[in-house]
Formats: structure tokens, C-alpha cells, sequence
């Protein structure tokens, strides 16, 4: 240090703080985590690369073979259809039913309110297979086994109650003088939902759309017991290439898998592009 | 022409409105009822403050009226049309809410631009009026802003330029200050009235605060329990509050029960007894009171002198003094425990003895009520 820099006044505190052993721990095991989650990552991605890999460190060699393979022979293509198709219909119709009901379970005081979110909780928190059997019965039985739209009402089931608990903090929220005040300066109901209400409650529906999309992309057992071999989703034909009891090759199932991770990052990725609350308000008004 | 049209267009002239009423207006919870045959009326250009602690039924009034909250019977007739069936948003009222209620994800433009885009008013007069009303409130700069990034004052004056923006005939206002601290409270009061003086406007003022109201109103309507309790100008019902309740509403800080020792031969005369205070004081003679009628008698604290005013001394021990600037408020108590506040320009030590005295027409008389029903400012 030199005789001007004190003369300037303090000097800066360059000196860094000593890590305490709480957080060495913490980083350390924080490290490990996620080196093991990106090397099986990894082992998968390469694998779905490799012409054959038994043991070692590395495969005998390179390709690019199984990603056309899994696309021409396993029905992937169809996979990736149902599972577009299935995602989007469940979003927009969890949103279309959720959004009004936790507007009324929000703003309504009845009898038995509390009962109700209660029974919301259940096919939340119950794990789907505890239900899914008995569900995929009662599709067969009114004679939807196996269609698209049974597909979709299983997914529903436990995609429309956490909708609902998600808008329902969302809508009480809002001041309900500020509806009044719509109301006052002329705004009817339709005006009021459509001016008021929903960009007020854009950001919550933009987030139970996403966490609605990311549940019906990964639920398995639901779709499993329901869909056909033409209505499966993608990660029911992964199911199905790996416990395909004739073999198909690892790195055929390995590229699945990688093709369901895209689909799923991209997903996420495009709809996080638009959930940022803030950013979803202020664009509403430049 | 429907009911929608008339509206805008009675809300667009200005000068159509005569008179709105609400008549025998009462309105139940369940089994409580928040107001009980409530008959009001608005006249053109009229000011009129309801005024009541909390739970009087003031703010229910001011939301069956704007059609937030059906009557239970009763009816609300605008010139002559009844309009109590008419949903909120066909009754063409501005309003200004407790809370602002500002539309958070609207600038302040708009805000403000709301109401008329509502009634379908062409975007370049939509524009032109609301910039018009911001100019009126002073906050034009303020446009692009969202009302997150106002303070408390500046969002409430957005919340008035919205209600006038329309060009309303009736204003309803909901306590539009009781948000605001204690010197911004005073100076929005100040440009309400002045609004209300320069746009002639006709305004329908709920408070809890009797300053507010004293100092706004053209005339003043007490509540009481859902009720009517007194109507009459803000001098009438400062000067002869019609009862211990308004009396107590109406910064009457003394407030004593007493019971009646002679009724003279005038009947407004009369001479009571509280303690060792004998008082000389003024009561209405429609009250019918007699020798031993319970009383409650009140004083206003600028109302008792010191010094020997030849009716009424009492000599009193002065105990809490306070300084106020231009005078000074004492409580005192009385040798046999009556304690009495009274205001003085004079010195006054706390410890001294003084004798307080109250010309009889300002020591007023009402018939005894439960205690309880005395309207308590800590709920206000």
C-alpha cells in the first residue's frame, strides 16, 4: 500500500471473509449433488451416442444412428404428438375450469370452504398410482380406454385442483375495492374479467399453466393405464422401449430419453420465457 | 334507448341532476341490520357528510347507494326514477374509495381514463379528459406512472381526477382521507372542497372524522346503529346536537352524568346535580324532563372559562396541563372527583386551584342513555 492510497482516506477492505466450516459442508455437498445428477446426465447422453458400451469409461465408437431409429421404429413421432397435444389440451382446460373456480372458493365465504380445499389437497398429494388403476377402469367402463380425450380427463384429475389452490392466493390479492371501483365506473362482469381480473391474475395463470404442463409431460402412471399404443405420450413409449422384454438396445431407449429431456428443458424454457411476473405486467402496459 | 345510453348521457351534460333520495332504506346481515329505514337525500349541489363511528351503517349507506350491496327494502330513486334495481356499473356515479383502489396494473392515465373508456368515449377525447382531470389535481408529470410508484396522497388524488374524469353529477366518497397522515389529511381536504367549489359538484361524503365533516359539509347527517340520528347544517349540529351521542361525535369532552334537580319555569331551564357541581344548563324541553330525571350533561372544553364567570363556578384543582401553541388543555378535578377538561390562553400551572365556570347555554342537557351507546373514538 502506498503512502498515497492512505492519504486518499481508508483503505479498501480487500482482505476476504474466511469461509466458515457450515458452508464448506454445504458446497461441498451441494458440489457432489449436482456432479452426480449431470455425470448420469451425461453416461445417457453419451450412451445414446455410442455404437456399443459394455464397461469402460468410453464406448467402442460414435453414431448418430439411434436417433433415426427412434424416430422411424419406436413411434416416437406419434409420441411426441400425443404428448404436445395432451400437454396443451390439459393446460387450457385446467386453466379455463381452475381460474374461475378459485376466483369463487377465493372471494365466496359458504359452508364447508375449508372442506373443500381440503379435498382439493388429496389428488395432489396422493401418488397417482394410488388412484390411476381404478381410474383407467372407470375410462374402459364408459368406453373412453384408450382414447385421447381419456388421456386428457385423467390428467385433469390431479392438474385442475392445483389450478385452483395456486389462483386462489392470486385472486385474494386483489383488493376487492378494486372491483368495486371496475364496477362503479361502468365496467360490467365480462369487462371486468377481461380488463381487471385476468391481467391482475396473469402471472398466477402463467404459473399453474407451467407447473400444469410440466406435471402432464412427466405423469406417467396416469397415462399409462389410460392411452393405446396410438395415444401414448412420451414418456409411456420410454416406458415401454426399456422394459421391452425382447431387448431393445440401450442406446436406442438412451436416445429416447435424451429426446424427452429436450422436449421437456424446451418446454420449460419457452414458458419461462413468459412467467416472469414482473415482465408479464409490465408488458401489459408500455 | 337503454338504461345504459341515459346514463352516459345524463353523465356527460352535467346540470340534469336534481335530487337523490333513499327512502325507508334498510339493509340486514343475516340477522344484524347495518341500517334501519334510512331516509337521505342529495340535493344539487349539496355537500353532505355522513358522519358516524364505525359499524354506524355509513359506509353500507354509501355502497347500497352505489349498487355494491342490494337493499333489503327500501327503495333509491335519482329525479324522480327509481335506480335501486340497476347494477353499479349503469348508475353513472364517480367514486373515491378508502383504499384508492387504483388499478395496479394501469398507469395513472389509464387509471384515470377507465370510466370513459368504459362508456366508449372516442380515444382522443378519452385522452384529452383525462389529462384534464390530471391537470386538475395537479399531477399531469404523473401520467406514464403506476400507481405503485405514487404515494399515499398523489394516488388518492388519482383516485379523485378518475371519479371526476367522467364528469360525474354525484361524487361518492368513502373516508377518501382516513389512509393519509394527519398533515396530508388536511391539505386533500382542502382541495376537496375546492374541486367541489369549482366544478359545482354534488357530493355524497362518508367520514368518521367530525373535522372533516364540520369542515367540508353543506350539511351533516349523523348515523347512529344503522340510523338516522340528526340532520342540519355543520353550525346546527355543532351547536345543538341533538343528542349526548352527537354531542359526544361533536367534540363535547365533557360529558357527565348527572340527574336533575329542578326544572324551571321556563323549560328549557334546568338545574342539575353531578358531585358537587350544581349547573345551570339548557335542555329541549320536547326531552320532558323532570326533578330526578338521570342525566347527561356536556360541556365543550372551549365552552368552560376560568376565572369567576358568575354562573356556574366550581372550584377545581387543575392536574394534567398540556401545551397547544396558542392555549393551553387542562383537566381538572373538582373536590368531590367530577373531572372536567376546559381550554385557557391564560398560565395555568399543573397543582393550581381554579374556579371554572360555563355560561348556561352552553352546558346542555340530554336525557341519560346507556353509557355504552356514547360513540367511542377508539373504534373509529
Amino acid at each position: 500500500m502506498t503512502t498515497a492510497d492512505i492519504a486518499a482516506g481508508p483503505p479498501p477492505r480487500t482482505r476476504r471473509e474466511r469461509p466458515t466450516l457450515t458452508a464448506v459442508i454445504t458446497w461441498v455437498a451441494a458440489g457432489c449433488f449436482v456432479a452426480v445428477i449431470l455425470g448420469v446426465l451425461a453416461s445417457v447422453v453419451v450412451q445414446s451416442f455410442a455404437t456399443t458400451w459394455r464397461g469402460g469409461w468410453w464406448p467402442a465408437g460414435l453414431t448418430a444412428t439411434w436417433y433415426g431409429r427412434a424416430w422411424s421404429s419406436t413411434g416416437m413421432s406419434q409420441a411426441l404428438a400425443n404428448t404436445a397435444q395432451a400437454g396443451v389440451a390439459v393446460v387450457v382446460i385446467a386453466l379455463l375450469a381452475g381460474v374461475p373456480a378459485g376466483y369463487l372458493l377465493a372471494r365466496r365465504a359458504f359452508p364447508g370452504r375449508s372442506v373443500v380445499m381440503l379435498l382439493m389437497l388429496l389428488p395432489i398429494i396422493l401418488p397417482p398410482m394410488t388412484y390411476a388403476v381404478q381410474l383407467a377402469a372407470l375410462m374402459y367402463r364408459v368406453g373412453l380406454g384408450g382414447s385421447m380425450t381419456a388421456v386428457v380427463l385423467v390428467n385433469l384429475v390431479p392438474t385442475l385442483p392445483l389450478v385452483v389452490l395456486i389462483m386462489v392466493p392470486f385472486v385474494e390479492q386483489i383488493s376487492p375495492e378494486v372491483e368495486n371501483a371496475a364496477r362503479v365506473f361502468g365496467a360490467n362482469n365480462l369487462r371486468l374479467f377481461s380488463r381487471v381480473l385476468v391481467p391482475l391474475l396473469l402471472p398466477g395463470m402463467l404459473a399453474a399453466g407451467i407447473l400444469v404442463l410440466v406435471r402432464t409431460l412427466g405423469a406417467f402412471e396416469l397415462t399409462f393405464f389410460v392411452s393405446a399404443a396410438d395415444t401414448q405420450t412420451l414418456v409411456v413409449a420410454l416406458f415401454g422401449a426399456i422394459s421391452d422384454p425382447g431387448g431393445v438396445p440401450g442406446p436406442l431407449t438412451a436416445a429416447m430419453a435424451v429426446t424427452y429431456m429436450l422436449v421437456a428443458v424446451l418446454g420449460l424454457a419457452v414458458s419461462l420465457r413468459f412467467v416472469t411476473p414482473s415482465q408479464a405486467i409490465r408488458q401489459r402496459h408500455r | 334507448m337503454s338504461v345504459a345510453e341515459q346514463t352516459t348521457g345524463a353523465g356527460t351534460q352535467g346540470s340534469t341532476f336534481g335530487s337523490l333520495q333513499m327512502r325507508q332504506v334498510s339493509r340486514w346481515y343475516g340477522k344484524t341490520a347495518a341500517l334501519t329505514d334510512l331516509d337521505l337525500e342529495l340535493a344539487h349541489g349539496e355537500f353532505v357528510a355522513l358522519l358516524g363511528p364505525s359499524g354506524c351503517g355509513k359506509s353500507t349507506a354509501l355502497a347500497c347507494l352505489a349498487g355494491l350491496q342490494p337493499l333489503t327494502t327500501g327503495s333509491i330513486w335519482r329525479d324522480g326514477k327509481r335506480i335501486d334495481s340497476l347494477p353499479a356499473d349503469k348508475r353513472g356515479f364517480g367514486m373515491v374509495f378508502q383504499s384508492y383502489a387504483l388499478f395496479p396494473h394501469l398507469t395513472v392515465a389509464r387509471n384515470v381514463e377507465f370510466g370513459l373508456s368504459m362508456r366508449k368515449v372516442p380515444r382522443a377525447e378519452r385522452r384529452r379528459r383525462a389529462q384534464a382531470a390530471l391537470d386538475l389535481v395537479q399531477l399531469a408529470d404523473h401520467a406514464g406512472k403506476l400507481p405503485s410508484q405514487l404515494s399515499g396522497g398523489q394516488q388518492q388524488r388519482v383516485a379523485i381526477a378518475r371519479a371526476l374524469a367522467i364528469d360525474p353529477e354525484i361524487v361518492l366518497m368513502d373516508e377518501p382521507l382516513s389512509n393519509l397522515d394527519a398533515a396530508l389529511r388536511i391539505e386533500m381536504r382542502t382541495e376537496i372542497k375546492r374541486l367541489y367549489q369549482e366544478r359545482e359538484l354534488s357530493v355524497l361524503y362518508v367520514t368518521h372524522d367530525q373535522e372533516e365533516a364540520l369542515s367540508l359539509a353543506t350539511r351533516l347527517v349523523v348515523l347512529r346503529g344503522g340510523r338516522l340520528e340528526q340532520s342540519g347544517t355543520p353550525e346546527q349540529v355543532y351547536t345543538q346536537p341533538a343528542s349526548a351521542y352527537v354531542a359526544g361525535f361533536m367534540g363535547y369532552r365533557n360529558m357527565i352524568s348527572a340527574r336533575v334537580e329542578q326544572v324551571e319555569s321556563d323549560p328549557r331551564r334546568v338545574c342539575v346535580v353531578a358531585g358537587d357541581l350544581w349547573l345551570q344548563g339548557t335542555a329541549d324541553p320536547a326531552a320532558g324532563l323532570r326533578a330526578g330525571s338521570e342525566v347527561m350533561v356536556a360541556i365543550r372544553p372551549e365552552d368552560i372559562v376560568p376565572g369567576r364567570a358568575g354562573v356556574n363556578d366550581v372550584p377545581a384543582l387543575a392536574e394534567v396541563v398540556e401545551y397547544h401553541g396558542r392555549e393551553l388543555a387542562v383537566r381538572a378535578r373538582t373536590e368531590r372527583g367530577v373531572v372536567l377538561h376546559f381550554r385557557t390562553e391564560k398560565p395555568v400551572a399543573a397543582g393550581a386551584r381554579v374556579t371554572l365556570g360555563a355560561p348556561e347555554e352552553r352546558v346542555l342537557v340530554f336525557p341519560a342513555e346507556g353509557r355504552a351507546e356514547v360513540p367511542d373514538d377508539a373504534h373509529g
